[in-house]
Parts: C-alpha cells; structure tokens; sequence
C-alpha cells in the first residue's frame, strides 16, 4: 500500500481478454506514478500472450492469490458472473478495486458488494469509462449549476451494427437478459443519467430480444419534476450516437464522441449556437478515457475523492437494468404485416 | 434436408436463415463473426462460427449438410479462397446441391443492353465488386463440371427492412449528395430480400444444376423516381435531389484518365516538400537535405527561387467547392440503363415474387420509422443528430 502520493502504485491486471488488451492495459502502460506487476488470468497462456504482445516482462499467474500479495490495486476485466468473488477476494485483501461494468450479474450481489467496499474503506469504482470524457464531465457540470435551468426532456440514442458479441464476457439468464444491448451499450448512458439525475420514478421498456439477447431497446423515464427521458440504442441498425436535452434555455445537443463539442441552441435566437467549453482547459489536460479513469482511480486510492463510479452508485445501475427487464415489452419486428401470409402475388 | 447458410449474419444471409426456418427446414447458420450476429442471437438462433479460409474448421461445420446456401462477404481474399474453400468442403462432405448468391454486377457496372437476359456474356473492370463476384462465379461452374449440383442467383440491388442500398440513397437524399438523372425515369432492378430468400429456397430443389445463372428481381420496372420519392416519404425528407440530364451525369461520373508515367514528374515527385519532410524524420537523410538546401541558399535567392518554381510549380489556389460534394458513385448508378428480367427463374425456378416493390419499400419504411423512433415525441429532439436540419438548408440550394 503506498504510504504517500509519492509513492508508485502496484496494479495488477485480472483478466486478459478484449478489453484488457484494448483498453485498460494501455492506459496503465501510459498512467504516471503506476507499476503493472502482474496479469492473472485463468485460460493457460492468455496473460502471458498479452504480456509478450506489450514487451512487458512483469508476473504471469493463473490464480488470483499470489498476484494479490503484490498488488495496491487491481484491474477487474473478467466476465462478469466472475466480478462479486473476484471483487471480494480483492476487498478482503487490502486491494483497491477497478471492475469492468456491469458490477455483478446481479443487483443483489452488487448490493453485497457494496456494503463489503462500504465496510472495508478501500476504494471500490466500476469501469464506466464514459464519464471520463471530458465533454461528459462538463455536462455534469453544467447540470449540477442548473446552467440551462429546467431540463423538461432528454433523448438519447446509440446505434451501431455489430460490434461487441452478444455474451462475449456477460452472462445471461436463458433468455438472454444481461447480455443484449441494453447491458452492453445502454448501461453506459444508464449510468449517466442515474448521475446526472438520480433514479428515475417510473419507466417503461421494450426490446426485441424474443429468444436471445436483444439487439435493439427502447426505454422511457419518468423523473421527480416532470422531466422525462428516452433511450434507444441498436446492434443491428446505426444510430448516430447522442443526447439531446431540451431545457429552459433552449435545445442542447451532446453527440456520443470522445471529443464532441457541448452544443446550446439557444430558443431566443433561431440563427446561432454556443459552443460550450470549460474556460481551464489547460488546467485539466484532455486524455483519453481509459487513462483518465485508471489516473482518476489511483487518484482516489491515494487521496479519496474521485468521480469514477463508486460500487453504490453501481450498484444502482444493476438495480435499473433489473428493473427495465422485469418491465420487458416485445418491440414491433414484423415489418412485413401488411403481406399475404402465401408464397406468391 | 439440412442446409448450411454461409454468411448467415448477413442482410441477406439472415433473411434465408429466417426463410428457411419459416418452411421448417432444418439449417445451420455460418458466419465469420458473432459481433455481426446480433439479430440471429435476439431471435434465439445460435450461429456456429467458422473461418472460411480454414478448410478444417470448414470440413466440421459442413458434416451432415445435404445443401450449402453461400451468401459470403468479405474482402477478395475471403470470398474468392473463402468459396474455393466452400465449394471443395461441400463436395466433400457429400452435399448435393451448393446455391452461391451472385450479382448482377457480373456484367459490370454500365452493362450492354443484353444483360437484360442471363445469356449476356458478362463484362466486368479487373478489382471491381463485379470482378470479385465474377470470380466467384467460375469457382461455383468450376465445381458444378467437377460434380458438385450449383445453381447461381444474381440479384440486382437488395431492398427491404434494413437495406445498405436504400439507407445509402436515403443518407446521400439528407445530405444532398445524390443526383437525380433525367427526372428520375432512369430504371433501377431492385429485388426484395425476402424474395432473394424465397429464391434461395426454391433453388434448393429446383432449376438447372450445372452453374447456371438466374436473375431473382421483383419482376417490376421501377424507377429512380420511385425508389427516392418512397425514401423521402419514409425518411421525412422535404428537400428534392438536385436534377441533371443523362448527359450531365455521364460527364461528372467520367473518371479522369490515368496520367502517363514521366521521369521528370517523377523526380519532381522525389524532392518535392512533401517527399522530403516524410525522409527528414530520418536523422542521416535529414542531414543530406539540410546540405543540399544549404548548398542551394548559398547559389542566391534567385536560382533558389527558380529551382523551387521548377520542382513545385506555381502556387494552384483550388476552385471553391460547391455546396455539398455529390455521391458521384451511387448517383451514376442510374446508368446502367439495363431492367435486369427474371423470366429464367420464373420459367426453371418456379420463382414468383412475395412481395412486390410497394410492399418492399412499405416495409423498409416501417422498419426505418420504428428503428429510429420517427413517429415517437422526442423525434424532432433526436433528428438533429441524423443531421436533418443542416442537410435540409443545403438541399433546397442544390442545383446544378
């Protein structure tokens, strides 16, 4: 455990698959005052492979107990019915704790979790990484000081064809619900939006995922105030990414890009937009989210505070998605209708 | 019968896939990648992963298949070795029929008027999409001479929920980028995937098996009038394309002609500044350049300057661009000028369309609304991210 902010983080990396190898190892690579000391992973010879493919010559283990003697932290990139043992394993340890989003595969073993993070006081994030950008950050911003006034409505769409595999790293139940769109790209904004905004009231949902795990969702929110929201997102058809608020001040648009501009059409004037950018740009340099989050982490391990998402507010998250697939609806597929059920005109 | 669907995650794959369970046939769905297979999973359809370019891995997922529906896509690489590799698996696994979906674009992309009918003599440019399906095309007859029962479907372009085609004209109609040729009358053969996949069915049993192909359409001359008037209506887009005549169109889709290799040029090429800052990231070679720029400075300014005019040429100020940059590709597609007929298919396939064009584009607008949520309140907060409102002002300017 490092005594002061001086002193170097020792992470280790447990799992070594897509997102470890893509995302997390990268930004540990470039995070300053952080040591990898070790990549755990069960499958006989992926951490070493992820270890030969950077150069790195740090410890290869296929359990999780030795490598936790030599770490500070810990990176959780494993599937995700593994997170709740491997996170406890880790809090029971003295190691703080990045996991990969979801929490849990269930909302009550993210509240256990929780509460053992809660009980132990080390720190306890999960990865989702989208809150790091620096756009996102301003909008939270902008929220908290009520900078556009009332927000009476937002949307929120995402929309891209393919991508990550359905189940690749998510266990579903038999029907496929954890595993679809909802819990591979909606989550990111349903983590956002529960920080922006808090729990919703009420909601309703939709999704196509009949048999399996859904492509495409639609939901709709219900908040204290009277704002109400939507999100829409698809595996299967491309919907420019974004969200739109329209509030007191006028319509306010946030495309779902790493370096978007916030954008304010103001509804006293129909010809112009303000570009919205924090005037201490310098002051907080721009980096890629990854590495935003893993600094933001360390950060908060050595001197609290932080705006990851904490396991409570992850928590929360699990809770939601819980919630919109007990209210499951069947999203109108039959494109089709109007034809004669024969084979010819 | 159990029938393999290679490339199942496909727009058109997925739609045989759905078919073929439809009539209760037992199928087995191939694909490359289960990040592209989302809808087979959301309908509860497990695909089994296979790469086509590893004929074991091949072999295994072929076993016990008495039919092979090929609907792979991918780079030449993937569909050439990729349906070598098919066909010679198929036939060693005992299939007895293989259907390989072709294209139209065999006879090129401004074919003769007698594509009009299978018969033609296909005609394609070396590297074009045509080409590669071309080739495919001789690996299929090939094997068709070596035993294996094939069949060729060429359809033109594929409409329906969810088609690259008409989504491509749709984003070109909102951004203003698609010209319209002669009012629109100019003909565009258009097949339904649905009806692809009726074809594919009736393929499996019927028709000439000696690598023969027949054009599945949705037997109805459409236009581009009607394809862009039903994409407005679908895609709520006020703004008309810009117009032009045939001959206008022909004139802007003429590619320049390739420039005539030359040793001046090409040395010009060599030291030009661009050249030269690409080799100074190298330490010795940035030291030779810094010699020779210094040796040059000390000639005096004027020889400098004549030697700088004679390797980079006057200062070329480019022309201002226009409003919006057409899509010069799609837009010259109205050119082919050729209703591609399906009379073939109709007479040895037993072939008749299920859906006509109007229940088509009925559909593809359905599907456009509800995977977008055009009919729902927040639209009109959404639609400014597909870019409606900017595309919009420029449109209603557009005309050439």
């Amino acid at each position: 455990m490092p005594s002061s902010v001086n002193d170097r983080f020792r992470m280790i990396m447990i799992g070594a698959g897509r997102i470890a190898s893509q995302s997390h190892l990268p930004a540990v690579l470039a995070c300053e005052g952080v040591d990898l000391v070790a990549i755990v992973d069960s499958t006989p010879g992926r951490a070493a492979k992820l270890a030969r493919e950077y150069g790195l010559s740090v410890q290869i283990f296929s359990d999780l107990e030795p490598a936790l003697e030599r770490a500070d932290g810990a990176i959780v990139a494993t599937p995700n019915d593994t997170h709740h043992e491997i996170a406890t394993r880790c809090l029971m340890r003295g190691v703080h704790v990045l996991v990969e989003k979801p929490l849990t595969s269930t909302y009550a073993e993210a509240l256990t979790l929780s509460e053992l993070a809660r009980n132990t006081g080390f720190r306890a994030m999960v990865g989702y990484v989208t809150r790091h950008r620096r756009n996102v950050r301003l909008m939270k911003t902008l929220l908290d000081q009520k900078h556009f006034g009332r927000v009476s409505d937002f949307a929120y769409q995402f929309g891209t064809i393919g991508g990550w595999a359905p189940l690749a790293g998510y266990k579903s139940d038999a029907g496929g619900r954890g595993a679809g769109v909802l819990a591979i790209s909606a989550s990111h904004f349903l983590d956002r939006m529960l920080w922006f905004w808090g729990y919703p009231l009420d909601m309703t949902y939709l999704d196509d995922g009949s048999k399996g795990p859904e492509a495409n969702c639609v939901a709709k929110f219900q908040f204290e105030g009277g704002m109400r929201g939507t999100l829409r997102c698809s595996k299967s058809a491309s919907l420019p990414g974004g969200l739109v608020l329209d509030t007191e001040m006028g319509r306010v648009v946030l495309p779902e890009v790493e370096d978007a501009d916030i954008v304010l059409f103001p509804n006293e004037n129909q010809h112009l937009q303000y570009v919205l950018k924090p005037r201490n740009q310098h002051a907080s340099p721009d980096r890629e989210p990854f590495l935003a989050q893993i600094s933001d982490f360390v950060s908060a391990c050595k001197t609290g505070g932080g705006f990851g998402c904490d396991f409570n507010q992850g928590a929360a998250s699990m809770r939601l998605i819980e919630d919109l697939y007990s209210r499951r609806q069947p999203l109108m597929q039959d494109w089709y209708s109007s034809l004669d059920s024969g084979d010819s005109r | 019968m159990r029938v393999a669907v290679v490339g199942a995650s496909g727009f058109a794959g997925f739609a045989v896939v759905e078919h073929l369970l439809e009539k209760g046939i037992e199928t087995v769905p191939l694909v490359g990648s289960t990040g592209n297979s989302w809808r087979l999973f959301s309908q509860g359809i497990t695909p089994q992963l296979v790469n086509v370019l590893h004929p074991e891995g091949l072999s295994r997922a072929l076993g016990g298949c008495t039919h092979v529906v090929n609907c792979l896509r991918g780079n030449e690489n993937v569909m050439l070795q990729g349906t070598r590799n098919l066909v010679k698996e198929a036939l060693r696994a005992g299939a007895t029929r293989f259907v390989h979906v072709s294209s139209v674009a065999v006879y090129g992309d401004r074919p003769a008027p007698g594509a009009a009918v299978e018969s033609a003599m296909p005609s394609v440019e070396k590297g074009t999409y045509g080409w590669i399906k071309l080739r495919q095309d001789e690996i299929v007859q090939r094997i068709a001479a070596r035993g294996l029962k094939s069949i060729i479907l060429c359809p033109p372009n594929i409409a329906g929920p969810g088609s690259y085609f008409l989504l491509e004209i749709l984003g070109c109609l909102l951004r203003g980028e698609l010209l319209l040729a002669d009012g629109g009358r100019c003909v565009c053969s258009t097949v339904d995937v649905r009806n692809l996949a009726h074809a594919c069915f009736l393929a499996l049993s019927e028709g000439s098996t000696t690598g023969e192909r027949y054009f599945v359409t949705d037997d109805e001359r459409v236009t581009w009038a009607s394809i862009v008037d039903g994409l407005r209506a679908a895609g709520q887009i006020v703004a008309r394309p810009p117009e032009c005549t045939l001959d206008e169109l022909r004139r802007t889709s003429e590619e320049p002609a390739e420039p005539k290799p030359r040793l001046w040029v090409s040395v010009k090429h060599l030291v030009s500044s661009d050249v030269r800052s690409a080799l100074r990231k190298d330490p010795l070679l940035a030291k030779i350049d810094g010699a020779l720029r210094a040796f040059l400075a000390g000639l005096g300014s004027q020889v400098e300057d004549r030697f700088r005019l004679a390797i980079e040429g006057p200062i070329k100020v480019p022309r201002k661009p226009g409003d919006a940059k057409m899509n010069v590709g799609l837009s010259a597609q109205q050119l082919r000028g050729v209703w591609h007929r399906c009379d073939k298919a109709k007479v040895e396939l037993g072939y008749r369309p299920i859906c006509t064009f109007a229940q088509s584009m009925a559909a593809f607008s359905r599907w456009l609304q509800s995977t977008r949520g055009m009919l729902e309140p927040d639209w009109s907060s959404r639609k400014i991210l597909f870019g409606y409102s900017e595309a919009e002002k420029e449109s209603v300017h557009q005309h050439i």
